[in-house]
């Protein structure tokens, strides 16, 4: 039981980073239909711009007090920011010439974006992992007789805070009513005076900084990054968001969640050579009797 | 609503091409200021492609000009500011979002609350059909609520020229003869009107003035008393019309 509750704890934190990726995938898919291969190497990039805010600012272990929160603030921003513009960049150098091409033309030019971030980061960082200060102390609370690092409740924490965030926007928001709308029939929304050209520039904005998030907190977790991260995290958090029902935001945080959690307990159980096996298997199952994922309805009514 | 700004449409030698195939050539028509006019013809004709093409939504030869402005250059959302309504053709509702949320986006582009809930107010007076409805998804609606949101959405940016596609198609008979009589209050109020059709019989009867559209190209114009008595268009349009409608 102890075990379990462990694990559990872990797959949650996994989780919360892969919830946080999956949607920008989703996000991304419900407006222009594109899956975004190059999302995965946004949430790397956020890692690493993270990374080198606290460079710049001279942290290089754990930080107390005022500075902790300060420092935190002004990278996990900074990050958020950073792979915001990026992302935006991405669209409009990239993607958007090829909104009315045929689907298979901008997911090539995805996969080679993708490429494109990886050599560079390669470049930037070099090739081989590199350590991330583990800026957060990481005391535990017990909880049900299991400790939980402080570290990890960060992670859970700020993902959550984001979903709830994000969720207000969209259902709240007169922008928020508008990405919907696009998403929904766009021809029909610039029928409403909808600017679709800045719509979709503000999905890749919060997508890809929800992504900055991810790549910073991965970064306090894992005390480590490294350029190639993004393309397991982005196949995973892409799988979060296909389970969930892609396109369907709610659907992201649970596919997220629950992809966490599964690939925790199958490195339990069977393994950490057996991990990718389960989750893929779960989702190819899902997939199987539940075609549109958990959460999806007809979403591709596009009129 | 504003009597300033004039609400003129003149479209001329516009032409239209779909991957090679010519959907219109060389359309030329105007609708002046408080008119409604009916444009006519039977499925392919190019009664869409013209609407769409004066909303930006497809590219076309030639020149459009509305207001003194030419749209040419302009995109869709911009020409939504101008004062150019359109309710396209199959409603197009947000079937996803409440009747609420769907009037809201109708009236993106106006900033004040106050004359939102004004606009509101003038739909929900309108279509008082809607306003028992406006928390319900668009989705669950009837074919005639769904066309009563369409036009009530676009109303919702006080348009000055609104254009609608189809509005009575597929409704029942009891339905097309509200949303004709609501077309003519929303014309008297001061809101000029393209409606295009294909219940001729019923469009002419209220319009101003028609087109008849056929295979990209223009056929007849002329009053649409006129039209109504012409035998051709009577013969080639108002039959094939009467026939679709059962």
């Amino acid at each position: 039981m102890h075990e379990f509750l462990a694990q559990l704890i872990n797959g949650i934190s996994l989780g919360g980073i892969y919830a946080l990726i999956a949607l920008g995938y989703t996000m991304v898919y419900g407006i222009i239909g594109l899956i975004n291969f190059a999302h995965g190497d946004v949430y790397t990039l956020g890692s690493f711009f993270a990374l080198t805010i606290l460079t710049a600012l001279g942290v290089s272990g754990e930080l107390h007090g005022v500075a902790l929160v300060v420092d935190v603030a002004i990278a996990l921003i900074g990050a958020a920011l950073l792979c915001g513009i990026a992302g935006v960049l991405i669209e409009r150098l990239a993607y958007r010439r090829l909104r009315n091409a045929p689907r298979l033309a901008p997911l090539i030019t995805a996969i080679g974006v993708s490429f494109i971030l990886e050599n560079v980061m390669q470049i930037w960082k070099g090739p081989s992992p590199v350590p991330f200060p583990a800026v957060v102390p990481n005391p535990s609370v017990m909880i049900a007789g299991v400790a939980v690092g402080a570290q990890q409740m960060l992670v859970v924490g700020l993902a959550v805070v984001m979903m709830v965030a994000l969720q207000l926007f969209i259902h709240n928001t007169r922008l928020g009513r508008a990405m919907r709308a696009t998403a929904q029939d766009r021809d029909a929304a610039q029928l409403m005076g909808i600017n679709i050209n800045k719509t979709i520039m503000l999905t890749f904005l919060i997508g890809s900084a929800l992504a900055g998030v991810a790549g910073f907190v991965s970064g306090v977790y894992y005390q480590s990054t490294w350029f190639f991260n993004g393309f397991g995290a982005g196949l995973k958090a892409f799988t979060a968001a296909v389970l969930g029902g892609i396109g369907n935001i709610g659907g992201a945080m649970l596919g997220g969640f629950l992809i966490g959690i599964i690939e925790s307990f199958a490195t339990w159980k069977f393994g950490g050579q057996w991990s990718n096996v389960t989750v893929f298997a779960i989702l190819i199952l899902v997939l199987v009797f539940r075609p549109s994922g958990l959460l999806g309805e007809a979403v591709f009514d596009r009129a | 609503m504003t009597p300033s700004s004039g609400s003129g449409l003149e479209v001329r030698d516009v032409s239209v091409s779909y991957g090679g195939i010519r959907a219109l050539r060389d359309i030329s028509l105007r609708v002046e200021e408080g008119e409604i006019v009916a444009l006519l013809g039977s499925n392919g004709a190019g009664k869409t492609t013209t609407l769409r093409a004066i909303s930006g939504l497809v590219p076309y030869s030639g020149s459009i000009v509305f207001d003194g402005k030419e749209l040419r250059k302009s995109s869709p959302d911009h020409i939504v500011r101008l004062g150019l309504g359109h309710a396209p053709e199959g409603r197009r509702v947000f079937s996803r979002m409440t009747v609420l949320e769907n009037l809201m986006l109708g009236a993106y582009t106006v900033r004040s609350k106050q004359e939102i809930d004004d606009r509101l107010a003038f739909v929900v007076q309108t279509f008082p059909r809607l306003e028992e409805r406006l928390s319900q998804s668009a989705g669950t609606l009837s074919g005639g609520e769904q066309q009563m949101l369409a036009i009530g959405r676009a109303l919702m940016s006080s348009p000055r020229l609104l254009m609608l596609d189809e509005p009575s198609l597929g409704l029942a008979p009891i339905i097309v003869q509200t949303i004709f009589s609501v077309i003519k209050s929303i014309n008297e109020r001061g809101t000029t009107i393209l409606l295009v059709e294909q219940n001729a019989q019923q469009a002419l009867r209220i319009a101003n003035r028609g087109y008849v559209l056929e295979t990209g190209s223009l056929r007849f114009e002329g009053t649409g008393a006129a039209l109504l008595e012409n035998p051709a268009v009577a013969e080639a349009y108002l039959g094939v019309a009467i026939e679709n409608i059962k």
